[in-house]
């Protein structure tokens, strides 16, 4: 909490204000199922009879499909809420699966050093250069090359997500390679290995709390960057299966509408994906220059 | 500093012969390799003439080896879609990719340096509050939305630019150029700005935020203080010593655009390596795929490397250090 | 080499007269898998082969044969054909056409691995006579051998030995020098094919018709583009002179477009779903030993699941036409009174399933392809709620049409529980669709009977059609073998489709019924 507070005591009013629409995009996305006008999960509410009917507001709108339908009667409202639901849920189990494997690999390498310090910072050098994107992308090759198809599908989710962590663990593991071998020097680490405890407690009870800082802000950055990864994956069709359709194949499917004039199909899902990155990337540019002022906002 | 590359450049072979590993592992174990090779419908002796090739009752490590001196050679196999050679099909897509990325990054530089310099100078001014805030859009849009909706905006409704295909191209031995012909340009202007966007947001932001901090510390500091006149102080001191992360960046995005070129590639139809790439992910084109690692391996190898050097050449105080790291 | 040096293109463009450059430029959804004729039996593949090879026998504009390779040809007896040979043909690299191109075609479209075997089905045996004279012995007197040769393509048996592809590849996974490269005698030659990129053919300046020519273009551009929305975008900023088909959704846009119109007619295509029927458990249900669409009243609620009145207006936009048949309308042997479908009742579905032993319904896997028919993805993924209504727990498999094709068909041993196609008749008479899709004996059976529906009666009939030469009586044969085959259920039938292409203004192309483009009938005014 007090991690929090400091945290949120540098920053400006904007950086509060896209934090709340952050949350707010959280909330949302979380009650999708109560919230939503209709339940999309649900094949059989689905009647083909409401394709293609333009946003309430237009002429020919209905009232009950506030954004309007896709080609199938799909309502683009709830559409979006439950592909946000998605996208988030992706988003935050990839960045979290990166967190773990950044800091265990970053701890372990600032704390033993040697050999396997220098192993581990080659494979995160050579790593680095390899964009998420094509990380993706070769893994999921690799996996239907392996897989019968029943359950490449099935393991789809779980793919990008893992995917998605193993392009981004590496700033995760600098952190907390930095921090640990910050704290290595100072004096009470040496005190507490003169004292014989074990290793372990040394590491956790000193090293993440001050590492934590950077790492919350390495997080909100690594959260927009995984929730367009997914994104663009799924617009690619080689993302999550479509049968549980996330805003990239509700762009997608919508993209085949877009010239003959169905321009709901792609912007509702485009606005919501840019606005909630949008969101999540002033959070973290605000987290990070309220961390450390004096650098100044650079995304990367 | 010669020592230094070495170590680089060794490190680099390794990364490349693991990936090649994973290819390897990819093309033959899984799935018959001898399919991969030559396809279903090869004859008997041919499969047989072909198992004795890969040497498949053979320890692995000459199998590798086999493999490997059949990479070098450009035998990756033929493709499951087309039935193409693989090299054949790379070979014929590259130029298209190299030149649409290519594009983006010039694009990239041209505007992300002046502009990040602009908005470094002129802090407080409205144009540089509009152009940090664009820059913020151009980083959370995602680059399959730019395209659509660049491609409804001026080649659907305004039909100012074609939507899709690389136009008239003209061949220059074994490369195809797009540059030479007027409806080659304004074809490969869509995509390039697509592809550059997020790059260029990026570059911008970076090269804003090192001179900012360049500015501030403290020998420039010093330099206004003997009484400087700034312009001086903001290039000379400035910007030298911001562009050493900066070019470190621009080659990392160059990697980045090869990836994000994917997206932009299936918007435009662009018929670049990227398209090919995601097609055979898709249809599940083994040999393709396996050959992707590969070439993505051996690119970010390669630029890797490029950094490294150009660090080295570029600050004098990097060079003494490379060698201890 | 995929490309002609620069001087012989120059030749062949100056032989040819002088025109101005009229470059003709088409695309549509997929690309041709290969240029060897006898390599692939597949729609855009099929359509490219009329321009590039021939047989002995053409269809003209009405889809009548007429003379091509053969200038005449006549009965010996009821089995035995003499076609008599068109002298000072050439292939396009030069050789003179002989009776031996003919011998050497014949054994090659129905080798193994032809996939155009069927076509030549009828055929027992060919011989030489002369050097311009040969005689075909069908099995049985032939109705329709003059329609089916439409569809044999004759190759130059001396290129073909010397490129060693005497023997065509099924599908891609290997190629012979033919996928690439083509040596036929038709009005044009391919003069660059990147595979997924381009194909480009120029006139063959010592085409035998060339003095009838009703052709005014220089050359022509194919390529393919999978995605409609990129393909309509090419037709309306004038990249493209044609493109097809245009997607229902888009076709108010081209017509609204100033300068372009769109061309719509019906073609010899129907679209349906089909039943895995001879397994004995089904693929999407291991371990419970049951196959549902082995009882015909499982196949039937299916159907009548189907709301095809909300495809057609929803998701074809108005641009198909149902039907209870798989035959459509302008096939010799349709027939208008059985064209009535089984009527749209989803509780009669539900309680057929009931009855059947399905209260609960069951899973299964639909397969689609994504860039074949027009909108198959989206009928799809429409049926999915409509099978969930009454139970059926579909999921939807889609994917490209090689890939689709590769499971469903005999190479892949019909992997597959529930599937969409769109057959077409391309010799404009129903056995051309009876023999691959309804039955599973006899020669060149089944090749497209995916779920392997077979009927002892709807076989014997076949083999009696097959020599009947009595228009009348055929007729009414045909018309038992569709009437059983609706009861049975065999297929579910969804729509004919419509040929919608996108035209430039300036451009004179007319679609015939088999969605293909003929270059030779192409003309580009301006």
């Amino acid at each position: 909490m007090g991690l929090l507070r400091g945290l949120l005591e540098g920053t400006r009013r904007g950086t509060r204000l896209a934090l709340a629409l952050v949350a707010a995009y959280v909330l949302l996305a979380a009650g999708a199922r109560w919230v939503a006008p209709q339940p999309v999960q649900d094949l059989r509410s689905l009647d083909l009879m409401n394709s293609s009917i333009p946003p309430a507001w237009d002429a020919e709108g209905r009232r009950e499909f506030l954004l309007g339908t896709d080609e199938q009667g799909r309502d683009v409202l709830s559409g979006v809420l439950f592909g946000l639901r998605l996208s988030m849920g992706v988003g935050f189990a990839a960045v979290a699966l990166a967190m773990v494997i950044g800091l265990a690999a970053g701890l372990l390498s600032g704390y033993r050093g040697g050999w396997l310090d220098a192993f581990l910072m080659r494979i995160a050098d050579a790593q680095l250069t390899f964009p998420a994107i094509l990380v993706a992308m070769l893994l999921d090759g690799v996996a239907r090359s392996v897989l019968p198809r029943s359950v490449h599908e099935a393991l789809g989710v779980p793919v990008v997500i893992g995917a998605i962590a193993l392009a981004q663990w590496v700033p995760f593991a600098r952190a907390a390679r930095v921090g640990t071998l910050v704290e290595r020097e100072k004096g009470y680490v040496q005190a507490a290995q003169v004292m014989a405890r074990p290793g372990r407690s040394i590491l956790l009870g000193h090293v993440l709390p001050n590492v934590l800082g950077p790492i919350v802000v390495i997080a909100t950055i690594g959260l927009g960057n995984a929730i367009l990864t997914e994104a663009t994956l799924s617009f690619l069709g080689v993302g999550i299966p479509p049968t549980s359709p996330s805003l990239g194949t509700l762009v997608r499917n919508g993209s085949a509408y877009l010239p003959s004039g169905a321009w709901w199909m792609v912007v509702f899902p485009g606005l919501a994906l840019a606005g909630l990155v949008l969101a999540v990337n002033v959070a973290g540019d605000g987290l990070r220059d309220g961390l450390d002022p004096k650098q100044r906002s650079a995304v990367s | 500093m010669i020592a230094g590359l070495l170590t680089r450049l060794l490190q680099g072979l390794g990364v490349m012969l693991v990936v090649g590993l994973l290819a390897f592992a990819v093309s033959t174990k899984l799935g018959d390799p001898v399919n991969n090779m030559l396809g279903q419908n090869a004859t008997i002796e041919e499969r047989e003439a072909m198992r004795r090739e890969l040497g498949l009752d053979q320890p692995f490590v000459v199998q590798y080896g086999k493999y490997l001196s059949r990479v070098v050679r450009g035998q990756l196999g033929v493709s499951y879609r087309l039935g193409v050679p693989v090299g054949e099909l790379l070979a014929e897509r590259l130029p298209a990719s190299v030149e649409l990325s290519g594009m983006a990054m010039l694009l990239t530089l041209v505007l992300g340096v002046p502009l990040g310099i602009y908005t470094a100078i002129r802090r407080g001014s409205l144009l540089s509050k509009v152009i940090l805030g664009a820059s913020l859009a151009g980083l959370s849009v995602p680059t399959f939305l730019t395209g659509l909706l660049l491609i409804f905006l001026f080649a659907v409704q305004l039909q100012w630019l074609p939507s899709s295909g690389r136009g008239e191209v003209v061949s220059i031995g074994p490369w195809t150029t797009g540059l030479l012909t007027a409806s080659g340009l304004r074809s490969l202007l869509l995509p390039s700005i697509t592809l550059a966007l997020f790059s260029l947001a990026l570059l911008l932001r970076l090269v804003r935020g090192e001179l900012l901090d360049v500015l501030h510390s403290d020998h420039v500091r010093f330099a206004r203080a003997r009484g400087l006149p700034d312009r001086s102080i903001h290039f000379r001191h400035g910007l030298r010593n911001a562009l050493l992360p900066v070019v470190t960046v621009a080659a990392l995005q160059l990697g980045n655009l090869l990836a994000f070129s994917v997206v932009t590639e299936t918007v435009f139809q662009w018929p670049g390596m990227g398209l090919l790439f995601l097609q055979a992910v898709q249809f599940v084109d083994v040999p393709v795929i396996s050959s992707y690692l590969l070439l993505a391996a051996v690119a970010f190898v390669l630029i890797n490397l490029v950094v490294d050097v150009s660090y080295l050449v570029l600050d004098p105080r990097v060079r003494s250090t490379v060698g201890r790291s | 080499m995929d490309r002609l040096p620069g001087v012989v293109l120059l030749g062949a463009m100056l032989a040819v007269g002088p025109l101005k450059a009229q470059t003709f430029r088409y695309a549509s959804t997929g690309d041709l898998l290969t240029l060897d004729p006898h390599s692939a039996d597949e729609a855009l593949s099929n359509s490219f082969k009329n321009n590039i090879h021939e047989g002995l026998v053409r269809f003209d504009e009405k889809l009548e044969p007429e003379p091509a390779l053969a200038v005449s040809w006549k009965n010996v007896d009821p089995v035995t054909w003499r076609f008599l040979l068109r002298k000072g043909v050439t292939f396009h690299d030069g050789t003179p056409f002989t009776a031996d191109d003919v011998v050497f075609s014949f054994q090659r479209q129905r080798s193994k691995n032809s996939v155009m075997a069927s076509h030549v089905a009828t055929i027992k045996s060919v011989k030489k006579i002369d050097d311009y004279t040969i005689e075909y012995v069908t099995v049985g007197p032939d109705p329709i051998l003059l329609r089916n040769l439409t569809e044999h393509f004759i190759v130059s048996k001396k290129w073909c030995e010397q490129h060693a592809t005497t023997e065509p590849v099924a599908g891609l996974k290997e190629e012979t020098y033919a996928t690439r490269h083509e040596n036929g005698t038709g009005p044009f030659q391919v003069v660059e094919r990147l595979p997924d990129t381009r194909t480009v053919l120029v006139p063959y300046p010592k085409w035998w018709d060339l003095p009838n020519k009703k052709y005014a273009i220089t050359r022509a551009e194919f390529r393919p583009i999978a995605n409609a929305a990129t393909r309509l975008a090419a037709l309306i900023s004038g990249e493209l002179d044609l493109a097809y088909p245009v997607a229902p959704q888009d076709v108010a846009r081209v017509e609204g477009q100033k300068g372009f119109r769109v061309i719509k007619k019906p073609e010899l295509r129907v679209v349906y779903l089909g039943f895995d029927q001879w397994r004995d458990e089904s693929l999407d249900m291991p371990g419970s030993k049951k196959n549902p669409f082995k009882d015909v009243r499982v196949r039937r609620a299916l159907y009548q699941a189907i709301d095809v009145e909300a495809i057609h207006a929803k998701v074809m936009r108005g641009m198909a036409a149902p039907t209870g048949l798989t035959i459509p309308e302008g096939t010799e042997g349709y027939d208008a009174k059985l064209r009535q479908r089984y009527p749209y009742d989803p509780a009669a579905s539900r309680k057929l399933l009931a009855e059947a032993g399905y209260p609960d319904g069951f899973p299964v896997t639909l397969d689609c392809p994504n860039d074949r028919y027009i909108n198959d993805e989206a009928i799809c993924q429409s049926l999915v709620p409509m099978f969930a209504r009454v139970g059926i727990k579909a999921t939807l498999n889609a994917q490209t049409k090689s890939k689709h094709f590769d499971k469903i068909l005999r190479k892949s041993n019909n992997n597959t529980s529930l599937f969409l196609l769109g057959f077409s008749p391309e010799t404009a008479d129903a056995m051309a669709t009876f023999v691959p899709t309804m039955t599973m004996k006899g020669e060149g059976a089944g090749a497209w009977n995916a779920g392997r529906y077979t009927n002892p009666k709807v076989e014997e009939l076949v083999e009696q059609i097959r020599v009947e030469m009595n228009q009348e009586k055929r007729r009414a044969l045909m018309s038992e073998v569709l009437r059983i085959h609706k009861e049975d259920v065999g297929h579910a039938p969804l729509h004919e489709q419509l040929i919608i292409w996108g035209v430039r203004d300036g451009v004179e192309v007319t679609p015939d019924a088999r969605d293909r483009v003929q270059l030779r009938f192409v003309k580009m005014r301006k």
